[in-house]
């Protein structure tokens, strides 16, 4: 899976936001703010081509945490993103 | 996720500063002022750095007692600006070139794309403005429709 062409990680009101900038226009209606980790994680993939595997990889290493857990927490990440379309599989 | 409330203060400083950096800005609209051709909770407004004001253009306004308001440009004077809310009985509002933060380009009314500067736009605006000594009748009559 890939990040939507056109999403771009801005500082918004101080914090860090994903701005849908594809047509130039940024919407207050669909700005999705990013917590620290979130915002690291969607950083560590832009421009590539990843799969949940990835992220669970990056989040265990990051953060110290088991390949369990950090599985499932990849995994739901994942879902997050591609039920509200800033990622495509 | 879940939506999130932020005060107007914060926001619209936000908004100024990112039209300042010359992006397009689109925000929806709360409020009735601009009845019946914006409602508010529903429809949106894309707006960009003002350039040439004229009147009948929407603008967002950064008043002197700190408030904002989307309201029409109904006239120009040099530096002064005079504006009012379309869905305003009376009261219009006064300021400064300076304090204009943007202009609607387009309105996005019950999810389609409205140009401001349409011909029609700009000639329903312009009955309208008219039509203020009828405006309380006709937005009665309008609120009942809805």
């Amino acid at each position: 899976m890939k990040i939507i062409e056109g999403f771009k990680l801005r500082e918004v009101m101080g914090q860090l936001t994903l701005v849908g900038e594809g047509i130039g226009q940024i919407d207050f209606n669909k700005l999705v703010l990013f917590n620290a980790s979130t915002a690291w994680l969607w950083q560590s993939v832009e421009g590539k081509e990843f799969t949940v595997e990835k992220l669970a990889t990056l989040l265990s290493e990051h953060y110290g945490i088991n390949k369990d857990t950090a599985l499932n927490d990849a995994s739901d990440i994942a879902k997050e993103w591609i039920k509200n379309e800033l990622v495509e599989e | 996720m879940q939506r999130i409330t932020v005060p107007n203060k914060v926001l619209l400083l936000e908004v100024t500063r990112l039209l300042d950096e010359g992006q397009i800005v689109i925000l929806r609209v709360k409020g009735n002022s601009m009845l019946p051709f914006i409602i508010g909770d529903r429809d949106s407004v894309v707006l960009q750095k003002a350039r040439l004001l004229q009147p009948g253009d929407i603008v967002l306004a950064h008043l002197e007692d700190g408030r904002y308001v989307l309201h029409r440009v109904i006239r120009c004077n040099g530096d002064d600006i005079i504006l009012m809310g379309d869905g305003n009985l009376q009261g219009a509002e006064r300021c400064k070139r300076i304090d204009i933060v943007g202009q609607a380009i387009k309105i996005i009314r019950n999810g389609r794309y409205v140009d401001c500067s349409a011909r029609s736009e700009r000639r329903n605006a312009e009955l309208w403005k008219r039509l203020l000594s009828l405006r309380r009748y006709l937005l009665a009559v309008y609120r009942r429709t809805r």
